[in-house]
């Protein structure tokens, strides 16, 4: 399944009403269709990423919608914007943000623990994950001692091992060299083959001009220019 | 519902802190260890204690002159039976021996199914007379000689027998040189409960000389020998509330700092805030339960196996070494202990893990 995403009169506020008070995002009004792949330039603090953790819901807007498939998840209770993470997201970040101490293995699962499905069904889909990113050999490896590029294709298969519909990826290239920076955008030839809505984030020069981009957003101090 | 998948993976995160949690396991059974042998010990005691009152009648009575212990006649058991009320009365040989060598007293309490020769002792009166080289038998030094008696039989020490030596009622007058109609007490049997008070007032009228004491007033007197261990308690649990507090430090501090990146990490992939409690619960509540039984089994172990050394001597002094506490459980203890202290470990882990689960997580995961 893919999504339908729409942001309307979308804004974040920190401190609202308070002298030091900030506008991370004003009025920002976005549609992003099913399967494609989008681009948010921008430099750092311009709200990118507060832009991709409200479509993400990890964080709660000061105003407006974030309608996907018609759904608002703007205003969701925790347990069901929770619900919509676990089924719908799947996050890349730059710092990968990997549960150190862990195996591959286990930090991909770790989405899938919270269905009720039989032990042979998850190995199933973490296996499938692995090897969609290219991974598997390092399956039983701590993440501790991968190399950046590695950590990155874990993270890439943890956001793909629930099959969701919406990939956010927050700055995916910041923390890599330039190989595995252009692995990466192979990889987002490989969503798009796989027919993801995918939202990165970055200001890194390399994603300009993708044949594979769909769409760019340029954001300036939390307003889409 | 939490599912398998989901506790499979919560002990797969508690082995990847193991550290971490091993110190808080250990802290808590070391406080479970702690707290439950002072408990272990003194419902022990107690135990022993009631179940000798049990054994006694009524209404034990005591004779006084001049304010000092004296003995009781045969005039006072026929007076004291003609009283309304009073089934039997019987006079007891009951009394210490000094045993000077080593300063000690021996308890000299009546067993009359042992003849002229013989006596029983405790353990703990066994390992005093072998430093003397006393090993099968001992002499008794009277005014009117040496009473030579073969030890026949060592029995446990415990609170009660721990200084008792066992011999026939003939013997035991000559060890304590006393007539054959005095008495060290008296055992007054009252078949009517109600009538016990009534019974112990009426014997104060007849000879207002008497001390006499009641079940009820003996087994507060049972209950005021711990009342002066109170400090020691309070030292005791002063300790386990200490290290129990740093322990709770310590899982509050957990929480925060590198759990914190990981909570959000879990918030990110689709955890809800319940989801974290119920992780950080079963996490938890392994260690908890794993340091509580711990703690219990040790705490049985040191002091109905090994009879708590050092801790006995806290206790009950010097004078007890060879004491063997009888096993007793009260299990309305245990499950006060376990609200006490596996409740409040749970809260001090799942309580910040809840605030922090409810923070805005998109800054701590960019």
């Amino acid at each position: 399944m893919t999504s339908k995403i729409l942001i309307r009169n979308l804004y974040k506020i920190y401190n609202e009403e308070k002298e030091n008070q900030f506008f991370a995002l004003k009025d920002i009004n976005i549609e992003i269709n099913n399967g494609e792949i989008v681009i948010i330039k921008g430099v750092s603090g311009s709200g990118k990423s507060t832009l991709l953790a409200l479509i993400g819901a990890l964080s709660k807007p000061s105003r407006g919608d974030i309608l996907v498939e018609n759904q608002n998840i703007a205003k969701l209770p925790d347990i069901f914007s929770s619900q919509y993470r676990n089924e719908e997201v799947g996050f890349i970040f730059q710092s990968f943000n990997l549960i150190d101490g862990l195996s591959v293995y286990d930090n991909v699962k770790a989405p899938l623990v919270l269905k009720n499905i039989k032990q042979s069904e998850l190995s199933e889909k973490v296996e499938e994950a692995l090897k969609l990113a290219n991974i598997s050999h390092k399956s039983e490896q701590m993440v501790s001692n991968l190399s950046g590029g590695e950590k990155q294709r874990c993270a890439i298969a943890r956001a793909l091992v629930h099959a969701p519909s919406v990939i956010l990826a927050d700055e995916p290239t910041a923390n890599l060299d330039r190989d595995n920076s252009l692995l990466f955008l192979e990889i987002l030839k490989k969503f798009k083959e796989l027919n993801k809505t995918v939202i990165v984030a970055t200001h890194d020069v390399i994603f300009d001009n993708l044949t594979v981009a769909d769409k760019y957003i340029n954001i300036q101090d939390g307003v889409v220019l | 519902m939490v599912n398998k998948n989901f506790i499979d993976f919560s002990v797969v995160l508690l082995v990847k802190d193991k550290k971490e949690y091993l110190f808080s396991f250990f802290i808590f059974t070391f406080i479970v260890f702690l707290a439950s042998s002072v408990l272990f010990i003194s419902d022990s005691l107690k135990h022993d204690l009631h179940l000798a009152l049990e054994k006694q009648h009524q209404i034990i009575v005591t004779n006084t002159k001049a304010g000092k212990p004296a003995l009781l006649s045969t005039e006072h058991v026929d007076s004291i039976l003609q009283i309304t009320g009073v089934d039997n009365v019987i006079g007891k040989v009951d009394g210490y021996y000094n045993f000077s060598q080593d300063r000690r007293y021996f308890h000299i309490v009546v067993d009359d199914s042992l003849d002229n020769n013989s006596m029983i002792i405790s353990s703990e009166i066994k390992s005093i007379l072998k430093k003397f080289h006393y090993n099968d038998e001992f002499n008794f030094l009277t005014e009117n000689g040496i009473i030579s008696l073969k030890i026949t039989k060592v029995m446990d020490s415990n609170i009660i027998s721990n200084d008792v030596v066992l011999v026939n009622t003939d013997v035991a007058r000559k060890i304590l040189d006393m007539y054959e109609d005095e008495y060290s007490y008296l055992d007054v049997s009252v078949p009517n409960n109600n009538e016990v008070d009534f019974i112990a007032l009426k014997i104060v009228d007849l000879y207002p000389s008497l001390k006499v004491k009641t079940k009820n007033d003996q087994q507060s007197d049972y209950e005021h020998i711990y009342y002066y261990k109170g400090g020691i308690f309070m030292i005791l649990y002063i300790v386990s509330m200490i290290s129990f507090f740093i322990l709770l430090k310590n899982q509050i501090s957990s929480v925060f700092g590198e759990k914190k990146r990981e909570i959000a990490i879990l918030r990110s992939i689709g955890f809800a805030i319940k989801d974290i409690i119920h992780l950080k619960f079963i996490q938890n509540s392994i260690v908890a339960l794993c340091s509580y039984f711990l703690g219990l089994f040790l705490a049985y172990t040191f002091v109905f196996i090994f009879d708590a050394p050092l801790l006995k001597n806290i206790f009950l002094g010097n004078d007890f070494n060879h004491i063997t506490f009888t096993p007793s459980l009260d299990i309305r203890t245990l499950f006060l202990l376990f609200i006490f202290t596996v409740i409040p470990f749970l809260a001090s882990i799942l309580l910040p893990a809840w605030k922090i689960a409810t923070e805005d997580m998109s800054e701590v995961v960019k």
